[in-house]
């Protein structure tokens, strides 16, 4: 029984995955129910700690390390997971199935192992596992977007191989603990994690994954992929003060495309790097509140974000489409929409819901810590454009529609289902955070969401917020009219960064070719001058000139080396 | 959503944000959270502030960066 207890949870839902790909329908979603209840077990059976540290290849690796921090993350995790298995009951498709429990699978196990190279190699399967999910879709859109996603996370999987093995170099632990910038191993183990994140250039893996994936398939990334980097930054970066430009740099792009982006789960994937990006920035502060800040606003929108990306693959399932220009006339969703808005608002931090429990926490955490009225001002900021852009916008565009003439078509009882619960939990955590803030890393200080202060703050800047949306409905620029394609920086990388890289490709090429054409010409002269050189040395009877030159020349050195010898 | 109805819903917005700057007011200024003690409606003018310049910003970005839908992702010829 010690090696069940000490199992690391997310081996189940790799075990999970392995039946999906082999057992029939029917079976598949008792499978994948059963392998998150039993991931669930085991990360609540044993006690926090370290357990079954084993040697291989010279390292000591850690297949389970339980503490407050991954046990967090894998809560969320896990209850995704199980979300997922019940949706996954709307559609046959063995394929997704399998590879969504072990996309999940992965990221648990990377979340609960203690060492860096299981932690990578875990990471590895998952992100494989999540690129997959983007080519199941099917289509050359989902094959663009999934050839892109797998590029940017082969580099960034590439990079943390680098860093550990210069971490292990520099210090000779495989120990994943705190790891900072000061060495040259952890700068690069972090770039690794940051295309990982969806930082800055490298999130447009992010927004197009998300966005050409399958209802289900993109609900899975837009859990397991950046917050399984997070983790990585709150594990080994916290308190790191690169994080905060890295973080609002997220924020700015993200919230300035989330507003007009016409595909409506692109703008949420946008939205999503905004709301990452804030969780980056706040981890800059080097504070345990900020860090239980952190991995509650990372649970909450796991669970919400999960939900949201549902509703909106319902749409798109029911109506072909999520472009916002598009979706103006299909048919109404109300339950769909209530449960959907309901994720959004919580995204949004409506109080009363999940999101605001997470949000007023961090807003304590901010304001108690010293020196960081910036930050303190960009997360109110984020809070704001977050409801204009998530909370309101979202909604607006996908539920609130024209065209009634069509019969109302709801999304399928299996999503509905998943819909309901993921509804209950954001409500029920809303209402009662208090378990929430047990759970955190450390647990906070006695704080009080629904006091007046933090409560009127954030209803004046939803309230605020909408006014403004709702203005810019009024004057109809709240979408195209036209379905519009956003040039985000992977026009820039595929456009002049590309044609600067064939350029000096083809400069290169020619160098080299030149380089060759010239070592033969040099190899061909010397290669005659020895042939002529031995072939006079060898015909002592050749004609005067040739014989006489060489023997010249001989003897002139012959004396010049007897002079010099002399002199010496 | 069009017609009249974005109007009525910016009208109720702006009176919501009006009653709890009013309520804020009215229970003493409890305060904004942890920091602008005091400072009654900062946070729906900058709320509103804000999302007005982002939605400025954006809708600028949107006539520079945006491209008709050609069916194709911006960066579909490489990764």
């Amino acid at each position: 029984m010690t090696f069940a207890l000490t199992l690391n949870p997310g081996f189940i839902l790799m075990l999970g995955a392995l039946a999906a790909f082999l057992v029939p329908h029917r079976a598949r979603q008792p499978v994948m129910l059963l392998a998150g209840i039993g991931a669930v077990w085991l990360m609540f059976a044993p006690e926090f700690g370290a357990h079954d540290a084993f040697g291989q290849v010279g390292l000591e690796l850690v297949a389970l390390r339980l503490d407050p921090l991954s046990q967090v993350f894998g809560l969320g995790f896990i209850t995704a997971a199980l979300m997922l298995a019940l949706a996954s009951g709307a559609r046959q498709d063995r394929l997704e199935d399998g590879l969504i429990l072990l996309h999940a699978g992965g990221a648990s196990t990377a979340l609960f192992a203690g060492d860096l190279v299981s932690f990578i190699a875990a990471a590895e399967i998952s992100a494989l596992a999540g690129v997959g999910l983007v080519y199941a879709q099917g289509g050359p859109r989902a094959q663009s977007a999934g050839l892109r996603m797998f590029v940017w996370q082969a580099l960034g999987g590439l990079i943390l191989v680098a860093g550990a093995a210069l971490l292990i170099a520099e210090g000779g632990d495989a120990v994943f603990q705190r790891i900072g910038t000061e060495s040259p191993g952890g700068v690069v183990f972090l770039l690794g994690l940051l295309i990982k994140l969806g930082a800055p250039i490298a999130h447009v893996w992010v927004k197009d994954a998300y966005a050409e994936a399958s209802p289900l398939g993109t609900a899975a990334l837009a859990v397991f992929t950046t917050k399984l980097a997070l983790y990585g930054l709150a594990r080994g970066y916290g308190g790191e003060p690169i994080l905060l430009e890295i973080g609002l740099a997220m924020v700015v792009i993200g919230s300035v495309y989330a507003l007009i982006e016409d595909d409506l789960r692109r703008a949420l994937a946008y939205g999503l790097i905004a709301q990452t990006g804030l969780m980056t920035a706040v981890l800059s502060v080097p504070t345990g509140g900020a860090l239980g800040a952190v991995a509650a606003l990372a649970f909450v929108h796991m669970l919400a974000m999960l939900g949201a990306f549902i509703g909106l693959g319902a749409i798109r399932l029911r109506a072909g489409t999520v472009s916002a220009a598009a979706v103006a006339g299909t048919a109404p969703m109300p339950l769909t929409a209530a449960m959907t808005g309901l994720c959004l608002l919580s995204v949004a931090a409506l109080p009363g819901l999940a999101g605001y429990a997470a949000h007023s926490l961090t807003m304590q955490a901010l304001a108690n810590a010293p020196g960081r009225d910036l930050l303190f001002l960009a997360a109110a900021a984020t809070a704001a454009a977050t409801a204009a852009h998530t909370g309101w916008r979202l909604p607006a565009l996908a539920f609130f529609t024209r065209n009634r003439l069509a019969p109302a078509q709801e999304a399928p009882f299996p999503f509905l289902l998943a819909l309901a619960v993921l509804s209950f939990v954001l409500v029920f955590v809303g209402l009662t955070p208090g378990w929430l803030y047990a759970l955190l890393p450390p647990q906070p200080a006695l704080h009080q969401p629904f006091a007046p202060g933090p409560l009127l703050a954030q209803a004046q800047t939803l309230s605020g917020a909408a006014a403004v949306v709702a203005l810019l409905a009024g004057l109809g620029l709240l979408r195209a009219r036209k379905p519009r394609r956003l040039l985000d920086a992977d026009a820039l990388i595929a456009g002049p960064l590309v044609g600067i890289g064939r350029w000096c490709g083809v400069v290169l090429i020619r160098l080299f070719g030149t380089w060759q054409a010239g070592e033969q010409a040099v190899l061909r002269a010397l290669s005659r001058f020895g042939e002529i050189a031995g072939r006079a040395g060898d015909r002592p009877y050749a004609p005067w000139l040739k014989g006489e030159f060489w023997s010249v020349i001989s003897a002139a050195g012959l004396i010049l080396v007897l002079v010099v010898a002399a002199a010496i | 959503m069009s017609g009249s109805r974005p109007w009525v819903l910016c009208a109720l917005a702006v009176l919501a944000t009006g009653a709890f700057v009013g309520l804020e007011l009215a229970l003493g200024r409890p305060g904004n959270g942890p920091r602008f003690e005091g400072q009654a409606g900062f946070y729906a003018l900058a709320s509103a502030g804000l999302c007005l310049v982002l939605a400025g910003v954006s809708l600028l970005a949107r006539l520079i960066l945006g491209r008709a839908d050609d069916g194709r992702s911006p960066g579909d010829r490489a990764p």
